[in-house]
């Protein structure tokens, strides 16, 4: 089925990047828990949060890439060319991480709910927690969206889902690490961690391009199949 | 504030808008401008409070959390549907029931967490015997969530449990973000309020007690600490203490008051402990009444949002006859699903609160932010023409100019039988004498005597000539010395041509000292510039405008002013001829801004476009200008200038949007083809849209640099030392 290892991979290299713009949630998120065991739990709640979004999110481009997929039916390369969209965005992902292309100033505008947000992250119950990990989850993010065009290629409601949901399962241990430790890794280990994370989300990205132009199919009627399952299973299998 | 009424929490006015207009009272039921604020007012009980907002995002949040289960198990239905129809397999079945009552289970906590306000603002509506959107949002839902619990329940038929969510969380949402962002917009002014205490302690015969500060009377005693800020305007009884005025005078630098002196509300006392008797009753201080100004210029809105809200209020009946009629087709056409689908995706994706707000939230956003920077705008319809204004009028005398300075100094043969062997021996004497007045050009030498840091002669009998200078004694051998007008001293001392001695530009101010019947040296000169004059003239002239110099003073000082800044100039003008001047301008049709002081320019301030003054001050009601510069600094203005420019531009952006929008979605989600969810989704998207695009007028240059010399160079006496240093550096340099 779908190479599962490869997307907790991504996750899990990915989640150098992660610590850029969620790192500092998690540590907001640890600090209104002074004990070690409150605090696990707190970061387990917004982490769940997180992969709840993740879940829906994917089931949501699973369901897309279904309709898309059989809206162009005649239009046999929808995964293939899903696939080479989502490792495109991945490898943009990572050269804008590594340093290698610049990213245009983004203009701050104001979130009116920023407040609030900031409120829940610092809340005392597990809810507001679980709550505040389900917004993290709703945050712009290049790589988020690049495992959602992937999830989009499964073209499968729940397989689209479980993709989100194993690559979000990748990112829990640094944020976890991130969030209880804070600082147990010095700035130049977190320097060269991030260059190496970088780096292997653009050959994440390369490997989803590659097997997505294998299955491109040139004036072949018959389906392409889906570029991360293995060519033996058509896309109309059940869940 | 009479005349508007104010929504109860995010503090706009209602005047205008298409909800809750009933005479202001005092009392009565909470009146809200929407939605979004009814929704935030029922969870918050009061604005702000940290954790109240939590709350509320608790409540959104898991409503969006179920919503988001009910959508992944619609998802996981819609996409069974197709292969259903070929495989009725038993398996398929259960699925299918495990699918719907879990939609089923996870609706109903949305109902509950979302559905109160609607309902309420539905009441509130009808009380008033009218049908709002609010009615028809709720009808929907309810249609929708009873037909899907029947299929649910019968086992066969069509769910839309996923509409009810959508459309509930979307509207709530929305609106919710629309009223947060609102509340955005009048924090610079809430701030502003907060200054206040809520507490005073108040003396009287028996003693002193705490109270609140609304039992304060204009005649009551409040004793103040150091560090509180003054409650309401008043005058100090006892004590004396260095008074910080920048909220509302902009003066950075601390003012020393005692016995007698005003006090204005909002100010910090810093380091006295003061006996105030109270002068103006609490909200009717100078504070308040600066922070109603601005309130009344937001609520006096501008044209386009007049028209705006003249669109809007056609615009509702509008939808409400497009859905009904969109609804009774496909009803007809379609069966009843359809019909209640349709007329429900009109009247979500229908953003008519988008209509009303993109103007005022805008407008009031940019107006928080330059209140921010202590720039207070009293007409936004001006507001909005600065940032289109083409010609740039300037006042010269206090306005690019502030003060004076001494630029040369003469010594005459006489000097030295005097004693007076050089130039600092000259204003060593000439500073002591002029320490007595307040004239400006004794200011500028005594600011220069203090710059060279000269010891003031011991002096004697000191006494104002009106109109004509100072004299006195030395203390140390008795000699008279006079410091005046050349004309004057030339008279005492029975010399003619004194000042041809050097020649300088015609026209410069110079006056003349003498000590005993001879005339000793001259002492020239200059307006000192505000240092920031050149560079805001300059940034001006690069944004395209057309600056000049319209004065009333002699055309050769005028123009070596104009010359050092690079602007065209007029003069002299009487004020009537400025105001024909501004007249004959504007006639030109390409937008007059006139920057003057606030009471000598009043007439021109009146009839350019936008009149923005400085020097205002404390005293908000002799402000004749739309604008006002609290804080006296030149460079406000480019910064001023970009933000009305980019205020035209959003409100321009944010009407063509909610135009564009409303225009291409409601045919589309009349004809069916926007399922109620999409548009649920689209219209949370456009207010977003106009939300953000507004609320980054409430941010940019808030932050401000670092005082400019300008702001240090004009204070009172005694000038910080930069201030001295600074104006050398502009002597050397000319």
């Amino acid at each position: 089925m779908i190479e599962w290892p490869l997307l907790v991979a991504s996750g899990l290299l990915g989640s150098a990047h992660c610590l850029g713009m969620c790192g500092p949630f998690a540590l907001a998120i640890g600090s209104a828990a002074p004990a070690w065991r409150a605090n696990l739990a707190r970061q387990a709640a917004w982490s769940a949060g997180r992969l709840f979004t993740y879940a829906v999110l994917g089931g949501a481009a699973g369901f897309v890439g279904l309709r898309m997929s059989r809206a162009l039916v005649g239009w046999t390369n929808v995964p293939a060319i899903l696939a080479i969209a989502a490792g495109l965005l991945l490898v943009v992902q990572g050269l804008l991480a590594a340093g290698v292309i610049r990213r245009r100033g983004v203009a701050a505008g104001g979130c009116p709910g920023g407040g609030a947000f900031r409120a829940l992250l610092t809340a005392r119950g597990t809810v507001e927690v679980f709550l505040a990990g389900m917004f993290t989850g709703l945050l712009p993010c290049g790589l988020l969206y690049g495992m959602l065009a992937l999830a989009a290629a499964t073209h499968d409601v729940p397989r689209g889902l479980l993709t989100m949901v194993a690559f979000g399962a990748g990112t829990v241990p640094a944020l976890l690490v991130a969030g209880l430790g804070g600082s147990i890794l010095g700035l130049a280990a977190r320097r060269h961690l991030h260059a190496i994370a970088a780096w292997c989300l653009v050959l994440t990205g390369c490997v989803s391009i590659a097997r997505g132009a294998g299955f491109v199919h040139f004036g072949d009627a018959t389906p392409a199949g889906c570029p991360l399952c293995s060519p033996e299973v058509t896309p109309e299998a059940s869940p | 504030m009479a005349g508007t009424v104010a929504c109860d929490y995010c503090g706009l006015p209602l005047a205008g808008r298409a909800v809750s207009l009933e005479p202001t009272g005092g009392l009565g039921p909470p009146r809200f401008c929407c939605l979004g604020c009814r929704f935030a007012a029922s969870i918050t009980a009061s604005s702000g409070a940290d954790g109240e907002a939590r709350w509320m995002m608790t409540r959104l949040g898991l409503a969006i959390f179920f919503t988001m289960n009910v959508m992944v198990f619609t998802m996981l239905l819609w996409s069974q549907q197709e292969g259903a129809a070929a495989d009725p397999s038993a398996g398929s079945r259960v699925f299918y029931d495990l699918a719907r009552h879990a939609c089923l289970l996870f609706t109903g906590p949305v109902l509950l967490l979302l559905g109160g306000p609607l309902v309420d603002d539905t009441l509130a509506d009808l009380r008033r015997g009218r049908i709002g959107i609010s009615l028809l949002l709720l009808a929907g839902v309810a249609a929708a969530f009873g037909q899907s619990a029947w299929a649910t329940w019968q086992g066969n038929g069509h769910v839309y449990f996923e509409v009810a969510c959508m459309v509930l969380l979307a509207v709530t949402l929305g609106r919710w973000l629309e009223a947060s962002g609102k509340l955005r917009t009048t924090s610079a002014l809430r701030d502003l309020q907060k200054l206040l205490p809520d507490r005073v302690r108040l003396v009287t015969a028996d003693g002193e007690a705490e109270v609140p500060l609304a039992e304060v009377r204009p005649g009551s005693v409040v004793r103040l600490l150091p560090g509180e800020h003054v409650p309401t305007d008043g005058r100090i009884v006892a004590g004396c203490g260095a008074i910080d005025e920048r909220t509302v005078t902009g003066e950075s630098v601390p003012v020393v008051k005692g016995p007698g002196d005003r006090l204005h509300s909002g100010t910090l006392d810093l380091d006295g402990e003061l006996l105030v008797e109270v002068t103006a009753a609490p909200g009717a201080g100078t504070l308040e009444r600066l922070i109603d100004a601005v309130t009344a210029a937001a609520a006096g809105g501008s044209r386009q949002q007049r028209l705006a809200e003249r669109i809007a209020a056609w615009f509702l009946p509008l939808v409400l006859v497009v859905a009904a009629g969109s609804c009774a087709v496909h009803w007809w056409r379609e069966g009843m699903a359809a019909g209640v689908l349709a007329g429900l995706a009109v009247v979500v994706v229908s953003c008519p609160c988008a209509l009303g707000v993109a103007t005022p939230l805008a407008l009031w956003a940019a107006i928080g932010n330059a209140a921010r920077r202590q720039v207070l705008v009293r007409d936004g319809d001006a507001f909005e023409r600065l940032g289109s204004a083409r010609s740039w009028c300037f006042d010269k005398t206090g306005t690019l100019t502030t003060g004076c300075r001494l630029t040369d100094v003469l010594l005459l043969p006489a000097a030295a039988a005097a004693g007076i062997r050089d130039d600092d021996d000259l204003l060593a004497v000439a500073g002591a004498l002029a320490r007595g007045s307040t004239h400006v050009h004794a200011q500028a030498i005594v600011d220069e005597a203090e710059a060279r840091g000269l010891a003031a002669v011991a002096t004697l009998e000191v006494r104002t000539v009106p109109g004509r200078g100072i004299e006195g004694r030395l203390a140390s051998d008795g000699a008279t010395v006079q410091l005046g007008s050349v004309r004057w001293i030339e008279r005492l001392c029975g010399e003619a041509g004194i000042d041809r001695a050097r020649a300088v530009p015609a026209g410069e101010a110079h006056s003349a000292l003498a000590i005993d019947g001879r005339v000793i040296g001259c002492l020239w000169y200059a307006e000192t510039l505000r240092p920031e004059s050149k560079a805001t003239v300059a940034a001006l002239l690069a944004r395209g405008v057309r600056p000049l110099i319209l004065s009333g003073d002699r055309p050769e000082r005028v123009a070596r002013i104009a010359d050092e800044i690079g602007v065209e100039w007029e003069a002299p003008l009487l004020p009537e001829g400025k105001l024909e001047r501004i007249k004959a301008l504007t006639g030109e049709g390409r937008g007059v801004v006139m920057v003057g002081d606030g009471i000598n320019d009043a007439p021109s301030l009146a009839a350019a476009d936008a009149g923005v003054a400085l020097g205002c001050g404390a005293d908000v009601s002799r402000w004749s200008a739309d604008i006002c510069l609290l804080r006296d600094d030149l460079s406000d203005l480019p910064w001023l200038a970009d933000l009305a420019a980019r205020t035209g531009r959003t409100i321009r952006w944010n009407l063509l949007w909610a135009f564009g929008y409303n225009a291409a979605l409601v045919p589309l989600a009349a004809a069916g083809w926007v399922h109620p969810a999409l548009a649920a989704l689209a219209m949370l998207a456009s207010s977003l849209f106009i939300v953000t695009s507004s609320l980054r007028l409430a941010d940019g240059g808030a932050e401000r640099p670092a005082p400019s010399a300008g702001a240090v160079d004009h204070l009172p006496r005694p000038p910080a030392p930069q201030a001295l240093e600074t104006a050398e550096a502009a002597g050397a340099h000319r």
